[in-house]
């Protein structure tokens, strides 16, 4: 099973606007998760979740509801990193699941684009 | 009818954008909450989409603005999965609908042209 589903999009009936939303996903979610990375390596959790947030509502729109889930989970773990701290190794172990993932459906987005 | 989207995520903003104009609105975008603020006084739209979780001011705001400065255009809400408190906020100040995301286009299409009904039969 694919790990995005096209069907909203779609409900744009018409494929170059499906594609020109493909190109502005593959040129703004890469950028996205680097700061996302970013945020987490300097422990600065409140924009962790922020862009945890924002980056959801991209991936929302292409059905990848996979890595939607992992993403909540890292909002969840970055609120409670900012008042216990406890949660920060689990938040890195749910960021790399979701790295692994994120470029997994950047490649097959990518053949998406080009067929 | 003239819609004003207040979106910061720019793949949804977007999509929603191209969607709006294809059901043949007049669409004004947003990418942050101040900068909706300040197109909302100057262009009087008919209709706002906000999201709730915006830079420099949310989608709350919005609401509590347009109900402040007596304006009549209704405000719908997009909202996260697990946002249904800060929705029960959004109706107290004066919301009249709002989305889940993601959503269906076509639900979306479907809960805009009931509010562009009520404004076609308001200026006959």
């Amino acid at each position: 099973m694919e790990p995005y589903d096209l069907s909203i999009l779609q409900q744009l009936d018409d494929n170059q606007q499906v594609l020109e939303i493909l190109d502005l996903f593959l040129v703004n979610a890469p950028l996205q998760v680097r700061d996302l990375l970013e945020a987490a390596a300097h422990k600065d959790w409140t924009k962790t979740y922020a862009v945890a947030h924002k980056l959801k509502g991209s991936l929302g729109v292409l059905g990848a509801f996979d890595l939607m889930a992992l993403l909540q989970q890292m909002e969840k773990q970055a609120e409670a990193a900012k008042t216990t701290g406890v949660e920060e190794d689990t938040l890195n172990g749910t960021l790399q699941k979701f790295i692994i993932a994120f470029s997994e459906l950047e490649t097959l987005l990518k053949k998406e684009r080009n067929k | 009818m003239k819609i004003l989207v207040a979106e910061d995520e720019p793949i949804l903003l977007k999509t929603i954008e191209l969607r709006l104009k294809k059901d043949g609105h007049e669409v004004i975008t947003s990418v942050n909450g101040r900068e909706a603020l300040e197109k909302i006084e100057e262009l009087q739209p008919d209709l706002i989409i906000a999201d709730i979780m915006m830079p420099f001011a949310s989608g709350l705001e919005i609401v509590a603005m347009v109900k402040k400065k007596a304006l009549t255009m209704p405000v719908i809400i997009l909202s996260a999965m697990e946002q249904e408190n800060v929705v029960l906020e959004a109706f107290q100040l004066g919301a009249d609908d709002y989305i889940t995301k993601p959503f269906s286009l076509n639900e979306l299409s479907v809960r805009v042209k009931r509010f562009a009904l009520t404004h076609a039969s308001r200026n006959l």
